[in-house]
């Protein structure tokens, strides 16, 4: 892709990510692991209209995800123009993860208009750290079984995103998917991140299928994606550390690393 | 051989831009309405026309050589007539009679098949792999997935019955359901929100699965070897 020379709308990416930046943040990749599979856990215990304790539970989730996104991915370089793309970054984490405190200080659900903007604001967040994990997989050279845990918990960050954009989509067209939760007592970003993982997972039960053509591609897209994302980028992860861990390798490596 | 994988790598530059392009009908698809107004039928035909470009432009010169015989002029010929009869609604401004949907669909079925073996092609003997070639990895899995939904949208013409398609939504074309099933199949989801009801249907809906499992399987497994093998290599 060349950006041409268009002056101020230039767009500088270097695709290439520093292994030596990478590595310096390699000890926060299980973390985030942890903090990716944390929102999944405390779902079902989540209410927004609920007690104090249920009413807890997704701020402290999501502002968790958020703190360990910004530790464990390395700065952007990007910029777009005159935008640096790590400032909109580290702003768009940090609205999101005041925003979500909203329902717990007031006691009430934001009003409509405004619960969309913040979970959009916080889509885009989530959608910004999916890309940075791709990136720092794909140039990760030596893989250790640190940089496993981040390729997992891309895959759970993954269904997370989904969960957020379906739920976004509900939101603004509520004839998006077909819920079905008649009886259910949940969060609609419960029942969507539920059809979410169902749908990366390539389980697809159907009792939450899309009901309108934008639904439909936007599964569509999901399952593409995660098929992608386990077959090319887990499969490529795996072979590097099966490389990394073969006897000529390490000899090598040795021989490197001693003076 | 080794000047047949210099011009492979040639074409390599245009691999993500046919990522691109099969990715863009699928982006438009909930947009187009052959009905509407002139956007909304002007995203099918320009999407489609892209594609087919793209397809015509990594085709290797010995793709459909036997022998003597090289059919690859037939491809490119079906490729614009496929690229031409996409424009029909837009000039006409609304459906093309019914009696010209089988034809019609039937010849794109046919190039997007042939592209499906271009592709698969490209990857069997390329021999270096790098991040351009897993795009056309990536393009080859959507484009079964496109070609998937053209076939069955060609069987339930030919035969109407042969998918239960459920709550057909309003507004929305034969194709874009048929092309939902086809990728929920090759996913396997299998949401069964839409289900094959005949034999014919049934028998293509276990070919077209077992092709996705055998493409991701087979074809990105080998490619992934490759890839390592050519990166150690560099490192070496």
């Amino acid at each position: 892709m060349d950006g041409g020379d268009h002056g101020a709308m230039r767009i500088t990416a270097p695709i290439r990510l520093q292994p030596a930046a990478i590595r310096a943040r390699e000890p926060h990749f299980p973390l985030f692991l942890m903090a990716a599979l944390l929102p999944l856990l405390l779902f079902p215990f989540a209410d927004l209209d609920g007690t104090p304790l249920q009413r807890l539970m997704l701020p402290l989730a999501v502002t968790v995800l958020v703190v360990e996104s910004l530790l464990a991915l390395p700065s952007w370089v990007a910029r777009i123009g005159p935008l640096q793309v790590n400032a909109l970054y580290r702003l768009l984490g940090l609205f999101s993860a005041l925003a979500v405190w909203w329902p717990l200080v007031t006691a009430h659900r934001a009003p409509f208009g405004w619960h969309v903007l913040i979970l959009a604001v916080r889509s885009a967040f989530y959608l910004l750290t999916a890309v940075r994990i791709i990136q720092v997989l794909a140039n990760s050279d030596r893989v250790s079984v640190r940089t496993l845990c981040l390729g997992a918990a891309g895959y759970v960050h993954l269904g997370l995103t989904a969960g957020l954009l379906a739920t976004v989509l509900q939101m603004v067209d509520t004839d998006s998917f077909n819920i079905n939760m008649a009886g259910l007592h949940e969060e609609l970003m419960a029942r969507l991140s539920y059809f979410a993982f169902v749908t990366i997972s390539s389980l697809g039960y159907g009792d939450v299928v899309p009901a309108s053509p934008v639904g439909e591609v936007f599964a569509v897209l999901v399952s593409i994606s995660s098929t992608l994302y386990i077959s090319l980028l887990i499969g490529l992860l795996l072979s590097r550390f099966i490389a990394s861990q073969s006897p000529r390798r390490r000899s090598r490596q040795v021989l490197e690393d001693s003076p | 051989m080794s000047e047949l994988n210099s011009r492979t790598r040639r074409r390599e530059i245009l691999f993500p831009w046919f990522l691109l392009a099969t990715l863009l009908p699928l982006l438009v698809m909930p947009f187009t309405n052959l009905e509407g107004n002139s956007i909304q039928r002007l995203l099918l035909p320009v999407t489609a026309l892209n594609l087919v470009i793209m397809a015509l432009r990594i085709a290797p010169q010995d793709a459909f050589r036997f022998g003597a015989f090289s059919l690859l002029s037939i491809y490119r010929a079906l490729g614009l007539l496929c690229a031409f009869v996409m424009w029909l609604p837009f000039i006409r401004g609304h459906h093309v009679p019914h009696q010209w949907h089988f034809p019609i669909l039937a010849a794109i079925s046919a190039f997007y098949l042939a592209t499906a073996v271009v592709i698969v092609l490209i990857l069997a003997r390329v021999d270096r792999v790098n991040e351009r070639v897993l795009c056309l990895g990536a393009a080859g899995y959507i484009h079964l997935g496109l070609t998937g939904g053209q076939l069955a949208t060609t069987l339930e013409v030919l035969s109407p019955g042969s998918f239960s398609l459920g709550s057909m939504l309003p507004g929305e074309e034969l194709v874009e359901r048929l092309s939902y099933f086809s990728f929920i199949t090759l996913g396997s989801l299998g949401y069964g929100d839409v289900l094959p009801k005949t034999a014919v249907a049934e028998s293509f809906t276990v070919m077209l699965s077992l092709s996705a499992t055998l493409y991701v399987t087979l074809m990105i497994g080998l490619l992934l070897s490759r890839y390592i093998a050519s990166e150690v290599e560099l490192g070496d």
